[in-house]
């Protein structure tokens, strides 16, 4: 359906389509973790199709945010989770269909509240302060 | 269960621990539009980038993955193409 591209230097394990299936059919813990990431990333599509249906810029980058967050983050101890991804403001303008123009505003806003910060293409968020900008309470469900 | 998915633990599981590792330089296409995968490959470390091409030319970010399984979809989606072809025989 895409192009895909590698990123970053990439480590991969090949294996047979036609192979995995088989084993799918014999092996129950292979399948359980497959179902698991499998839902894991149905929710997250989720998310990013609610971020994409929002009507205002920064619900859009905030929802965006936090299928980010999801996918990607990495929990610090002081309450910042990292995003390990390397991304650039027109990726993100890309992946909510916004301009980067408009993205560098919302980024900015955010910064100024202390909700996002980055460094260089690495960003950082506060896992408390997002819920509340998107008034939701999903987080403590899923702790 | 965390919030966070990044925990992979298919990299864990007999059946990947036995597959043939491949590594990619940054910048490598895996896999070009429509093309239907022979092949799929686990991602043990590093990010992989979903794009599409608009009209003119530009590459237009879809989405990322990093300790997944690429084109994980197509798995069932080649199946079921395959289930067709044999019925339709």
């Amino acid at each position: 359906m895409f192009y895909y591209s590698s990123v970053s230097d990439l480590k991969t394990k090949k294996f047979s389509i036609k192979g995995l299936r088989e084993t799918l059919k014999v092996d129950q813990k292979l399948a359980y973790d497959m179902l698991r990431q499998y839902s894991r990333g149905y929710v997250s599509s989720l998310v990013r199709i609610e971020a994409l249906i929002q009507s205002k810029a920064n619900e859009k980058l905030l929802k965006l945010f936090k299928h980010l967050m999801m996918q990607f983050g990495s929990e610090k101890s002081d309450g910042w989770v990292t995003i390990q991804l390397r991304l650039t403001q027109s990726d993100i303008a890309d992946m909510i269909g916004l301009t980067r123009v408009t993205v560098t505003n919302e980024l900015a806003k955010l910064k100024k509240k202390n909700v996002i910060k980055n460094n260089g293409f690495t960003y950082e968020i506060d896992a408390q302060a997002l819920p509340k900008l998107t008034r939701e309470d999903f987080w403590n469900h899923l702790h | 269960m965390s919030v966070y998915f990044r925990q992979n633990k298919l990299i864990d599981c007999e059946f990947f621990s036995s597959c043939i590792e491949a590594d990619f330089k940054a910048g490598t296409v895996l896999a070009y539009l429509n093309e239907i995968p022979r092949s799929s490959y686990l991602i043990v470390e590093g990010t992989v980038k979903a794009y599409v091409l608009d009209g003119q030319g530009a590459e237009r970010t879809v989405a990322f993955w990093e300790q997944a399984i690429l084109s994980l979809a197509h798995i069932f989606l080649v199946y079921q193409l395959q289930t067709c072809f044999i019925i339709r025989q």
